[in-house]
């Protein structure tokens, strides 16, 4: 019963070519966050994706979360209601960017989903510099139906950190990428690049 | 239902007459009650006389005046674990008799080390090629019938899931084990089970108590019984007012609901019997059963433990958990609550598991014997 090394990253308990849905085995306060780029490195291919949602309840929906504590911190209500994170679970909605195969990067769909179960990890900066450098993962990204404009701003936000130095010719790149996609729509346009520089 | 609905004014009627009767009964028992107290040693005798050639169930004292309540101490850290079971009996028209025990757990620290932890571990039974059995096998001991005890197998499991777990938490500090029911698997002395099952359970039972009951360490435990109806203390006080058992107070909880206030306990009793071969007589002295009440709401709760958890440092911190878990779950153990969360076979999952069953048996070419009744049960056609 006491979790096993590692048994903090969450796993994939949905799979799709175009996102796959991880769950992590309890509720964890701080999860992948929002447009962070993470990788399943389980199956024939490492498959990149980005983080387009975050969900935490009760794994049971016959069992709602009563609102509960009177004056307490969310903390102290856990502390004195010990049963109550066994029964939560946090869930997190990938969208698919790209993958990595032998030496090379594909912004492009995977050949296939990642296997259930597979271990969801941090991509490294080297992985995120590799699949991001051009800019060709936000034609994935805005075509998702999962991915509005504040998951886009966030997933550019993300990679520019692993950019390090290179964070601002990235980000420029980047802009410029989705001024091509999104030359349809300048509203949209405008509402990522304003979520990008926030 | 107008055919009903026009016999429910005489059966209220009835029970209103009962209830009245039970006032006086009420006011015998209470006077019993305190001559007992005054003259416990002697109160005794007289009940352990009446006990003679008698199986029904008596009380006894146990150090304590039987009309005496305790408030509850202060809830005090620890951990709490509780263990629960459910199960799928055998059905004698699946293809092959077959059983699915469950068994639940909850582990909760308050303001100790550890985590907490909720889980549960189901198995199919038999484990072994069913027998048709031999002597003594009881009157109904053939595969798929009650002959493989499978409520004996539960009540097992869940006491030797919740030892080993109270055992393990006690490294953070003092831990309060709770179960559902009965302290003591009363099926074991039952003949419907084969004695072979009776044996091994037995011996599992032996074992468990044995790890259960060991050193001084801060280890409370308790079998919670929500709205008993055990009847030991009023047929003990119909002895000393020299009525009827029969005919006098129906069960324990209708004398102490009136003597116990809000989170209050009674006075600790000895379970009694001169039955044969009881459950109690083939375990060690010192797990046999006291028992008290525990008032919780509207709830009279009885609550059983083993003589050597009937310290006065055990007992309070059982009595003073009980509340608080009460307290934290609409009048029953939040521990026990969320064990049995774990332990449930949902009808769903009943069906699955039937689904599941019938499947691997036809790709084996095994199929049950054609049921004309049960068919038409599924269809109900018109």
């Amino acid at each position: 019963m006491t979790p096993g090394p590692g048994s903090e990253a969450p796993r994939v308990v949905e799979a799709g070519l175009r996102s796959f849905t991880c769950a992590y085995e309890r509720y964890v306060e701080q999860p992948f966050q929002l447009g962070q780029v993470v990788a399943v490195r389980e199956g024939p291919v490492t498959i990149l994706g980005c983080i387009a949602d975050t969900a935490s309840g009760p794994e049971d929906p016959g069992r709602p979360l009563q609102a509960q504590g009177g004056a307490l911190t969310a903390a102290e209500v856990f502390a004195e209601n010990p049963h109550i994170r066994p029964l939560l679970r946090t869930r997190l909605t990938i969208a698919a960017c790209g993958y990595i195969s032998g030496e090379g990067a594909l912004a492009l769909l995977p050949p296939s989903p990642p296997p259930l179960l597979a271990r969801v990890e941090p991509a490294t900066d080297a992985e995120v510099v590799h699949a991001t450098a051009d800019g060709a993962f936000l034609a994935l990204l805005t075509a998702s139906p999962l991915c509005d404009d504040a998951v886009i701003a966030a997933a550019v936000r993300a990679a520019a950190n692993a950019h390090g130095a290179e964070a601002r010719d990235f980000t420029v790149r980047a802009g410029k990428e989705l001024a091509r996609l999104l030359k349809a729509e300048p509203a949209r346009l405008s509402s990522i690049l304003r979520g990008v520089t926030a | 239902m107008e055919l009903l609905a026009g016999e429910l004014a005489a059966l209220v009627e009835r029970h209103r007459q009962r209830a009245a009767a039970l006032d006086a009964t009420l006011a015998a028992a209470n006077n019993a009650a305190r001559a007992w107290a005054n003259d416990p040693a002697g109160g005794d005798a007289r009940i352990r006389a009446a006990m003679a050639n008698n199986p029904a169930p008596y009380a006894t004292t146990f150090g304590e005046p039987p009309t005496a309540t305790f408030a509850a101490p202060p809830f005090a850290p620890c951990t709490v674990v509780a263990a629960d079971g459910s199960s799928i009996d055998p059905d004698r028209v699946a293809p092959v008799p077959c059983f699915v025990i469950n068994t639940g757990w909850a582990v909760l620290p308050y303001r100790v080390g550890g985590e907490a932890a909720l889980g549960s571990k189901p198995w199919v039974g038999p484990r072994e090629a069913a027998s048709d059995g031999g002597e003594d096998d009881g009157e109904d001991a053939s595969p798929g019938g009650r002959g493989w005890g499978v409520s004996l197998l539960r009540d097992i499991e869940e006491r030797e899931t919740g030892i080993h777990l109270a055992r393990e938490r006690l490294v953070h500090g003092p831990v309060v084990l709770l179960f559902d029911g009965t302290f003591l698997p009363w099926d074991l002395d039952s003949r419907r089970i084969a004695a072979r099952v009776r044996r091994q359970v037995m011996q599992r039972l032996l074992d468990a108590l044995a790890l259960l009951a060991t050193g001084d360490e801060p280890l409370s435990a308790g079998a919670y019984i929500s709205g008993s109806r055990s009847g030991d203390v009023a047929t003990s006080l119909a002895v000393l007012a020299g009525q009827d058992p029969d005919r006098w107070l129906g069960a324990d909880s209708l004398f102490f609901a009136p003597l116990l206030g809000e989170g209050e306990r009674s006075a600790l009793f000895r379970a009694r019997s001169e039955r044969g071969q009881t459950v109690e007589q083939q375990v060690p002295p010192e797990s046999q059963v006291a028992f008290f009440y525990l008032r919780t709401g509207g709830d009279i709760a009885r609550v059983e433990l083993p003589l050597w958890a009937a310290t006065p440092e055990r007992i309070d911190r059982l009595h003073a958990t009980l509340i608080d878990q009460c307290a934290r779950c609409d009048g029953y153990p939040r521990a026990l609550q969320e064990a049995h969360e774990q332990a449930v076979i949902s009808g769903g999952d009943r069906q699955q598991f039937a689904r599941l069953l019938e499947s691997e048996a036809a790709r084996q070419r095994v199929f049950a014997a054609a049921n004309g009744k049960q068919t038409s049960k599924r269809r109900r056609a018109v």
